[in-house]
């Protein structure tokens, strides 16, 4: 391995080279101060819930304060008969500094260094026993008398009462210290103070605002199946099934996220936030086929499509303060984040709903209260269209987190969560003209369903040993089987099963991971019992996530009906019309998933992980039904990925990443696909393969 | 945003968690897949085929000698039960019962029964058959729409597959499924117009007085000498071809198909667009309740079959729909309809139906009569004969092109070798799955003229007049002299003028076919296959794009239904006026040959009749057939799914004779480009062999 000097220079030739968009504020951002300025007192001891070390520690602060403050009066005093220390204090300030402005700043730092000595007096006044360790004042004793004393300083804010209960000890506030200190803003930069960015009040004494902004740009080529149209080709000589494999994304995707809060910026939880997330999306997809950009063959091959998705617009009010480590309940209404586990296997999404959440003991209890009901979602951008009436759709969501159960550094959660969808009665089709709900397979003909989901996941690590784990239970029923040749048919009970664990453990700079999933498929598809597993909208970060071929790619199930395998980023292979636009369909045919992978973070701005994946179907009898095709094999096949992320500036802000990855057919998706010969986009190649270049820039 | 920022909620607390890489999963990015999130190959892709290794490769027996027919205790039985379930529904219905070759065997209609019907698909269209000048409201017997379901019923369905009128009514439509907006056209489009009582290959039942020619309009000279009792070799005609509308199943007697049931309780004979309801149709539970005992295997009804990953709808009805307990008792008179039913023997109510395979009854073994005369396939096919002892369409010569027409040899040797593609095709729309396709093939020469047809043993028997056809459809419009021929027509459309109106002409479908395909168009030698046909005979170009006009040989949406289709039909509808309706037999040039007020329409050719002597077919399955560059016929298929029609035709070929082959590739229809996309020459199906893995075949 290089040396890190060479290799910190090569991290800093490709930043200047790759993202020479963000050099402008590089370039902008005021270098680190040479020179402290005058020290200034940060932020005051809060009196709520003080123990005697963090008592002792205050003390030891406010010793310093008013020591360092007082220096800086004998600086500005002397600076006004030394041009030598004037000269120095206008250097490093950036400013003129007339006797006028020195006199005030010694005055200032007199009034500090004098309220800080008086607060440390009043400290040890009330509180000497604490300081001293030897003993406490006992219950029932009178309180304390008031710390406070006149102030010299007629402008300055009245001594703090250290002992107050639930209040806060005023002080000049800090971030006019820093305008008065003439500190310069750059709004370009957000490495450092920005009102943009939270760090002072927008308006008033506690609102503050905060921007965020991502370009997130794809660049996506996959040899995936594609289907030639029925009836008309994009081209001559065109006779089978199986068309020119493959397709090409580019998207391109901003994201402006602007919240306004009031409250503290840190610690404690804001107390009222308003927050709203457009995101404006361009995207352009390239296939060798007509007929599935849009379900007019006459459009062509190519699609170009912009949208702007609203992803939040919430408001958080923040109810209460349950203890003093501000343990909360607040209420969320908007369309806001939400994850059910935390690898996002059953519903993670941003969608409209309303929440109580809030946490007890110190964290260690969190929970969640929520109802969503679901946006519709533009079909090529996946984002939300708040256009379009909200879907009937329900999600009631009960959760408990714990931490530190069974063990130290493992969090527990259960969770009940149910979904009901009415969406049976009526056709919806996606932006490109097909038909989503319900799903083109079976009978074709509607249902609603409502499924109880009983779940536990668990995330954490016992010593070394890292796990994520997550277990659900569906429940419940449709109201009409698809599959069932009764066209009177009742629906069917629904009874699946869904597992997933993750272990992985640390070697140094290498992390090993093994992966293993299982959800359960419906063996008996025509049946009123069906065992099949699926989610309302899942998003797994699991075994290689949208690195993986399977994860990320979507296999259109060509010649089994208006339904793909799997959907894009999810790992169920749940034969859906659309995991945005669609409904959960149960009768599929299950996966089966075990994979070994390897994260290595060769630099500290460079990793390098890996991923292997064997999948097979639970069942394929929902195949043979759909594809009117007897045994259809269980294999799905191999899953090989791999991913280079790189981080120039070792932060989030600028990430590089390249992925790669291939499905080697199994005998199940050689029966499906053809998988062996036919036009071919990428080469000669048999088997299924995905590129993922991505570039995020975030400020 | 940087770690630690001021707002830990939103974006920043997902991105914190469990890394970057959540950011793109957050923002569902991977939803810009084609066509949509995960639906990306609905309509985009179209198979029934699997490559697997191949099991139950056996085939279904030849039902020769072993099939037990309907008896006449059968026929009363299941008419009975109808009646019985009719009575108590307070429903009076007319109830028809036929075999499995379509002979009539009774036909009743209950007291109060509405005794004549209207074709009304509810949209005020004014064209084709709902062109009320043409056909006038009220005037065609209720009796000829009972024996069209019936025989729907029947000829749809075979041991494999038992399929209903409300599968054809799914499977016709202008979108699949109907009701579904933008997607392409039923797989089965056009069969409504099969069958029909004009065509050269559908027999007229035996001892209905033929009242000889001059029959022009239903109401007119009915046959009046009826002979009864009898039954004849078939496939038998259908006064209205295929019908959309419910009521019409097959029977079935220890599992094999021996006939079909029709019930018609109304004065409207339409059809269903709603197919996403469930529509308990007086018809079709009155029908559902005549079957009894006559019940298809539950594992080959049309619910358990998918096609595309859709099923077949068999009845939206089920017993649990019943009025009553189905019971046979009472008794029934019946009636006899001319040109179809001449009723039963004195002191009978009900004919036996021929069983099925016999030489009787028009189709039977290869080698049952006289030599084999296919001992190159896989298995013994089936041929077809004239219940006298003598076999037809024997692989005969062509007589056109002159000096350079399709041999017998060759007609043999390409029969041969399309009928071993079916056997090792997998079936598409049959049951178990993996078995082979059953099919029936016909072959003819330049004009038309059958060289050869023969089919697989358990073939439906629909296939028969579909894949001549076809055959007859593909090689006329790859002719030089199409476009003239229908310029030349003289009898008015009742489609292309105003509504309800005979004033229309059959130069627009050639006028605006010039203007959508190609000036030049069906007289500049392109080789149009059947997919291409149809590609251009929808009611919207492309097919089933909803606010687009419609393809040149159709006609627009507002005038279209599944009784009004365009080209295809006015070259059929004095036919089914005629013949149809009226009940005279075909005319011996065939369908075709004299349209509305007796004005002609294609002249005969070098057999005698015209070229397209059993109508126009719009829907995949046939393809011309070239000696070198020059064309010489034109093969047709029909029985399973439209990919493997297609496909077994365009092998069939393939592997043929090598003197025969696929239309040269630069003049095939799909060179053609109307509005920017290709029109499609041969559709195969994904993995379509029992006995290989080949994934794309053609």
């Amino acid at each position: 391995m290089r040396p890190v000097a060479s290799r910190r220079a090569l991290a800093a030739v490709l930043a200047l080279t790759l993202v020479p968009m963000l050099l402008p504020a590089l370039a902008a951002a005021p270098p680190p101060e040479p020179v402290p300025p005058p020290a200034m007192p940060g932020p005051p001891p809060l009196a709520v819930g003080i123990r005697p070390d963090d008592i002792r520690g205050q003390a030891r602060m406010a010793d310093e304060l008013s020591r360092g403050t007082s220096a800086d009066a004998a600086t500005f005093e002397r600076a006004l008969t030394t041009p030598a220390v004037r000269a120095e204090l206008e250097r490093v300030l950036k400013r003129p500094l007339p006797d006028d402005a020195l006199r005030a700043m010694a005055a200032q730092a007199r009034a500090e260094s004098d309220y800080w000595l008086r607060y440390r007096q009043g400290m040890e006044r009330v509180m000497g026993a604490e300081l001293t360790g030897r003993g406490r004042r006992g219950p029932g004793m009178p309180a304390p008398p008031s710390a406070a004393e006149p102030i010299v300083n007629p402008g300055a804010l009245p001594a703090p009462q250290p002992m107050e209960k639930g209040g806060n000890v005023p002080v000049p506030d800090r971030w006019r210290i820093l305008d008065a200190l003439g500190r310069p803003e750059n709004w370009l930069d957000p490495y450092n103070t920005s009102t943009l960015k939270g760090d002072k009040p927008i308006f008033g004494d506690d609102w503050f605002f905060n921007l965020e902004a991502i370009s997130d740009s794809i660049y996506e080529p996959a040899r995936i199946p594609v289907g030639v149209a029925p009836t008309y080709t994009a081209r001559p000589n065109e006779h089978n099934t199986f068309g020119r494999f493959g397709r090409i994304l580019f998207n391109q995707n901003v994201i402006l996220s602007l919240d306004l809060f009031q409250g503290d910026t840190a610690y404690k939880p804001p107390e009222l936030e308003f927050k709203i997330t457009p995101v404006f999306n361009f995207n352009h997809t390239e296939v060798g086929e007509v007929g599935l950009i849009n379900i007019n063959p006459a459009n062509g091959t190519v699609r170009d499509n912009v949208f702007v998705g609203l992803q939040e617009a919430f408001v958080d009010y923040h109810i209460r303060n349950v203890s003093e480590y501000f343990d909360f309940d607040s209420f969320r209404v908007g369309i806001q984040p939400f994850n059910s586990d935390f690898r996002g296997f059953l519903f993670q999404d941003q969608q409209l709903g309303v929440r109580l959440f809030g946490d007890r003991d110190a964290n260690r209890w969190q929970y969640n209260l929520a109802y969503f009901r679901r946006l519709e979602k533009d079909t090529n951008s996946g984002l939300n269209n708040v256009v379009k009436s909200p879907r009937k759709d329900d999600v009631f969501i009960v959760n408990l987190f714990r931490q530190d159960l069974p063990v130290q550094g493992f969090t527990s959660q259960v969770t009940y969560i149910r979904n009901n969808n009415y969406e049976g009665g009526s056709l919806y089709y996606d932006e490109n003209g097909f038909l989503v709900r319900p799903a083109q397979i079976g009978d074709n003909r509607g249902y609603n369903y409502g499924i109880n989901y009983l779940g536990y996941n668990g995330d954490g690590h016992f010593g070394r040993f890292n796990l994520t784990t997550s277990a659900y239970w569906a429940i419940g029923d449709i109201s009409h089987n698809q599959f069932s040749p009764d066209p009177q048919n009742h629906g069917a009970n629904i009874n699946g099963f869904f597992a997933a664990a993750e272990p992985s453990m640390d070697f140094d700079w290498i992390r090993v991971r093994l992966s293993g999933l299982y959800q359960s498929g419906a063996k008996h598809p025509q049946s009123g019992h069906i065992g099949g597993f699926d989610a309302i909208n899942e998003n797994p970060q699991f075994a290689g996530a949208d690195t993986s071929f399977w994860i990320r790619q979507t296999i259109p199930l060509i010649g089994g009906g208006g339904v793909a395998l799997n959907t894009p980023n999810g790992v169920l292979a749940d034969l859906r019309s659309s995991k945005t636009e669609g409904q959960s369909n149960f009768i599929n045919p299950g996966l089966f998933l075990v994979g070994i992978g390897t994260d290595f973070d060769i630099l500290p701005e460079l990793r390098l992980s890996t991923n292997f994946n064997y999948l097979r179907f639970a069942t394929t009898a929902p195949l043979d039904f759909l594809r009117h095709q007897a045994n259809i094999p269980d294999s799905l096949g191999y899953d090989l990925s791999a991913a280079l992320t790189y981080r120039p500036l070792f932060s989030q802000n600028v990430i590089l990443r390249l992925s790669g990855s291939v499905l080697l057919p199994g005998d199940g998706t050689a029966a499906l696909f053809n998988t062996a010969g036919g036009a071919k986009l990428f080469g000669s190649s048999n088997f299924l393969f995905a590129v993922l270049a991505n570039v995020l820039v975030a400020y | 945003m940087r770690a630690g920022a001021a707002s830990a909620t939103g974006l920043a607390k997902i991105l914190a968690r469990p890394g970057f890489r959540a950011t793109i999963a957050l923002l569902a990015l991977a939803c810009a897949a084609p066509g949509s999130c995960g639906g990306g190959g609905s309509g985009g892709a179209s198979s029934q085929g699997v490559n697997n290794p191949p099991t139950a490769t056996a085939p279904n027996a030849p039902v020769a000698g072993t099939t037990p027919n309907l008896t006449e205790a059968d026929v009363n039985t299941a008419v009975l039960q109808a009646i019985n379930e009719a009575t108590a529904r307070g429903t009076p219905a007319t109830i028809a019962v036929v075999d499995r070759v379509g002979n009539v065997l009774t036909v009743t209609q209950m007291p109060g029964a509405p005794t004549t019907f209207t074709i009304d698909t509810g949209r005020n269209i004014g064209a084709g058959l709902e062109n009320r000048a043409a056909v006038p409201p009220g005037i065609i017997p209720t009796t000829l729409a009972a024996i069209a379901k019936a025989l729907t019923g029947a000829y749809l369905s075979s041991n494999g597959n038992a399929f209903t009128t409300r599968t054809a009514n799914q499977i016709l439509q202008e979108h699949f499924n109907p009701g579904i907006a933008n997607t392409p056209g039923g797989p089965l489009f056009g069969t409504q117009f099969s069958q029909l009582a004009c065509s050269d290959f559908n027999t007229i039942a035996a001892g209905v007085a033929t009242g000889g020619t001059g029959v022009n309009q239903a109401g007119g000279t009915l046959l009046t000498t009826p002979v009864p009792g009898g039954t004849n070799a078939g496939p038998h005609r259908s006064p209205l071809g295929f019908t959309p509308s419910s009521g019409g199943l097959p029977l079935y007697k220890n599992g094999v198909l021996a006939g079909g049931i029709g019930v018609m309780t109304t004065a409207i004979y339409s059809f269903d667009p709603n197919i996403f309801d469930v529509n308990i149709d007086n018809d079709e539970v009155i029908a559902l309740a005549g079957q009894n005992g006559f019940t298809p295997p539950p594992d080959i009804q049309a619910s358990n079959i998918a096609i595309n990953g859709i099923t077949f709808r068999y009845t939206d009805a089920t017993p649990s729909n019943f009025a009553t307990t189905p019971a046979a008792k009472g008794s029934f008179t019946q009636v006899a309809v001319p040109g179809y039913f001449a009723g039963p023997a004195a002191g009978h109510t009900a004919i036996a139906g021929l069983t099925f395979g016999d030489p009787a009854s028009g189709i039977t073994p290869d080698g049952t009569i006289g030599p084999v005369l296919y001992p190159g396939t896989t298995f013994t096919s089936d041929v077809f004969t004239d219940g006298a002892g003598n076999v037809l369409y024997a692989p005969t010569n062509g007589l056109v092109p002159a000096g350079n027409a399709i041999t017998a040899a060759e007609a043999q040797a390409l029969m041969t070798s399309t009928l071993n593609v079916a056997y090792i095709t997998r079936a598409g729309i049959r049951s178990p799955t993996n078995t082979f396709a059953q099919v029936t093939v016909t072959i003819v020469d330049l004009d038309g003229n059958v060289l050869a047809q023969a089919r697989t043993p358990d073939a439906p028997v629909f296939g028969a007049d579909v894949s001549r056809q076809k055959a007859r459809s593909a090689v006329f419009f790859s002719r030089t002299d199409a476009a003239a021929k229908i310029l030349g027509i003289t009898a008015p459309s009742i489609s292309t003028g105003p509504p309800n109106t005979i004033t229309g002409s059959f130069a627009d479908y050639i006028n605006r076919s010039r203007t959508l395909i190609e000036p030049t168009v069906f007289s500049d030698g392109i080789a149009w296959s059947e997919v291409g046909v149809g590609d251009v005979a929808r009611p919207f170009y492309p097919d089933g794009i909803d606010a687009n006009g419609p393809g040149s040989l159709s006609v627009p949406f507002s005038r279209w239904s599944l009784f009004s289709t365009g080209l295809q039909l006015d070259l059929v509808a004095q036919d089914i006026v005629a013949e149809g309706v009226g009940g005279a037999p075909a005319p011996p040039q065939g369908c075709a040959f004299i349209g509305i007020g007796g004005l002609p329409e294609l002249p005969p050719v070098s057999g005698g009749k015209t070229q397209l002597a059993n109508g126009l077919q719009i829907f995949s399955g046939g393809f011309p057939v070239y000696r070198g560059s020059t064309l010489v016929g034109g093969i047709g298929i029909s029985g399973d799914g439209i990919q493997q029609d297609s496909m077994i035709s365009f092998l069939g070929l393939q592997n043929g004779p090598s003197t025969l082959a696929n239309a040269p590739a630069a003049i095939r229809d799909d060179q053609l480009a109307p509005l920017g996309i290709h029109l499609r020459y041969v559709n195969c199906p994904a993995a379509p062999f029992l006995n290989s893995n080949v994934q794309n075949p053609c």
